[in-house]
């Protein structure tokens, strides 16, 4: 219960973290993307199956106290969970440089399936634009954040695992 | 650390979950971006949920914000104030340059008006270049010589009064020997038409500043304020030119004469800009002006003058309109036989109002009588 309730918390808190303090943070204009890291974290830490569950919490989240597309952000987390989490059965998991190198696909794949969305619902993107002010920065902050994330998420791995 | 590689089992059930929930989750976007699903319960839990921490975070963002903003402040004003002091300096340096230029103008101006105004001087405008000033001597240099038409024994002027006169002309430059210099001695004459008294002002050793009109007889009519001018004798110095004012009258001890501490009309500490009259010739005579009016009754004289020549030529208009009308009279009366006609050169015009004036009356008497 304890563990669950860690996991819950950190989600939350996290989900909070994202929507006030790091929007201070940001370049021109744009934040990292905590919760897209917490799942590739999770992803690459405990698998896909757990890495879509977490995407999945995360994104609910997300959609739920955000004013976006409802689901759009839980569909693309969880994507990036199954995506990512293929990935850890085929690699060493614990190399905590993987999540620094992997920060900007995820990002990538987060925007291609948002992009995808968008462009299903009929709206109109202009592409160099969006590379240009949207992706990059985001793209760096990621990456400044991305080996952070991982070592938290693999402390309370370890931990979720001691308790167990 | 475990570099373990993980082997995970996959089972149908789980696979077949997976796909259902991506498709709802798929079905949930476009349902929800038509308006067609909402879930208020849900979100309000979430927001529920979550806004103690997002207020909290954003507390903490706001203050991390407001101390960003502080230190960028901060740094900003340091280069700023850097930067408006090196701009101060610029500036202070511009002022100096600009207070420079224009006291130069503003002297240069009025030596400008001096030799417009002067127009019996050739002069040759000079800049101070060096000077000595000591109790026995007043000297300085210029910057103009021979090569500018600069000789010896030249008179040096301001806007305000004489300097003094070359004593040495080289090529670039000139020593100017300054009125107030003990050697020096100039002919002068009090300005006011009263007096006219002669006198030399020659440089006092005991207070340099203040130069004695010398020579001056002891009942001579001189007094304080009288205005000293060059007079003209010796053929250094051009007649005219304003030397200074008597401010003290002394008479010198034992004699018949008294002599006169000058003030001069140059202050020889501030001279920077001076004129060498290169050449002088006679004033040409001041234009005829009308004279003083009593004030309250003033006229134009020359609208005056016009009126006075309208009315003239009315009363010779009307003089000869009467001498027209006696002479048909008499006519009538049969006092006057017939003449010839008389010729068109011979008669008066409108031209001749003084011959008409003249003749008509001389005409009426011989036929009177």
């Amino acid at each position: 219960m304890k563990v669950v309730g860690l996991w819950t918390a950190l989600v939350v808190v996290s989900c909070a973290l994202q929507t006030s303090l790091l929007t201070f943070v940001n370049v021109d204009g744009f934040s990292a993307n905590l919760l897209l890291l917490l799942t590739v974290s999770a992803a690459y830490l405990r698998g896909h199956e757990f890495g879509v569950f977490f995407g999945f919490m995360a994104g609910l989240l997300q959609d739920l106290t955000t004013g976006g597309y409802f689901g759009l952000a839980t569909f693309s987390y969880m994507t990036a969970g199954m995506v990512f989490g293929k990935f850890s059965t085929n690699i060493f998991r614990d190399r905590s440089l993987l999540p620094v190198i992997s920060a900007v696909p995820a990002l990538a794949l987060h925007f291609a399936i948002t992009i995808i969305f968008l462009l299903m619902l009929g709206r109109q993107i202009d592409f160099i634009a969006f590379m240009k002010f949207d992706f990059w920065p985001a793209a760096i902050m990621q990456v400044v954040l991305a080996w952070p994330v991982h070592r938290l998420m693999n402390a309370l791995n370890d931990y979720t695992k001691q308790r167990r | 650390m475990s570099n373990k590689v993980r082997k995970d089992k996959q089972t149908g059930k789980k696979i077949i979950a997976l796909i259902v929930v991506f498709v709802s989750v798929f079905c949930c976007v476009f349902f929800a971006a038509r308006g067609k699903f909402h879930s208020p319960a849900a979100d309000n839990a979430a927001m529920t949920v979550l806004s103690p921490f997002q207020r909290v975070f954003s507390w903490v963002g706001s203050q991390l914000a407001f101390v960003k903003n502080t230190i960028t402040e901060i740094s900003h004003l340091h280069e700023q104030n850097k930067l408006l002091r090196e701009e101060v300096e610029i500036l202070r340096a511009q002022n100096l340059t600009a207070s420079e230029y224009a006291s130069e103008n503003q002297r240069l101006r009025r030596l400008l008006d001096y030799k417009q105004a002067a127009i019996q001087f050739d002069l040759v405008a000079a800049s101070v270049i060096g000077r000595e000033s000591a109790s026995w001597s007043g000297t300085i240099v210029i910057n103009r010589g021979t090569l500018d038409g600069v000789a010896n024994n030249m008179a040096v002027v301001t806007e305000l009064g004489l300097v003094g006169h070359v004593t040495e002309a080289g090529l670039n430059s000139s020593k100017v020997q300054l009125l107030t210099d003990p050697r020096s001695s100039v002919g002068t004459l009090i300005q006011r038409a009263e007096s006219r008294v002669a006198g030399i002002v020659e440089g006092d050793m005991k207070n340099p500043a203040r130069p004695r009109m010398v020579n001056i007889p002891k009942d001579s009519d001189v007094a304080v304020d009288d205005m000293v001018v060059t007079s003209g004798f010796g053929g250094v110095y051009p007649k005219g030119i304003v030397v200074g004012k008597v401010v003290e009258i002394h008479n010198e001890e034992g004699g018949l004469l008294k002599f006169c501490a000058i003030e001069t009309s140059v202050n020889f500490q501030k001279l920077e800009d001076v004129a060498v009259i290169v050449a002088s010739r006679e004033a040409p005579p001041e234009p005829i002006q009308p004279p003083a009016q009593t004030p309250g009754t003033e006229t134009d004289p020359y609208a005056t003058a016009e009126k006075l020549q309208q009315a003239r030529q009315q009363i010779l208009d009307a003089h000869q309109q009467v001498l027209e009308t006696q002479q048909q009279q008499l006519e009538q009366a049969g006092y006057v036989n017939e003449q010839p006609p008389v010729p068109e050169e011979s008669l008066p015009t409108r031209t001749e109002p003084a011959d008409d004036y003249e003749r008509s009356p001389r005409n009426v008497e011989e036929v009177v009588r």
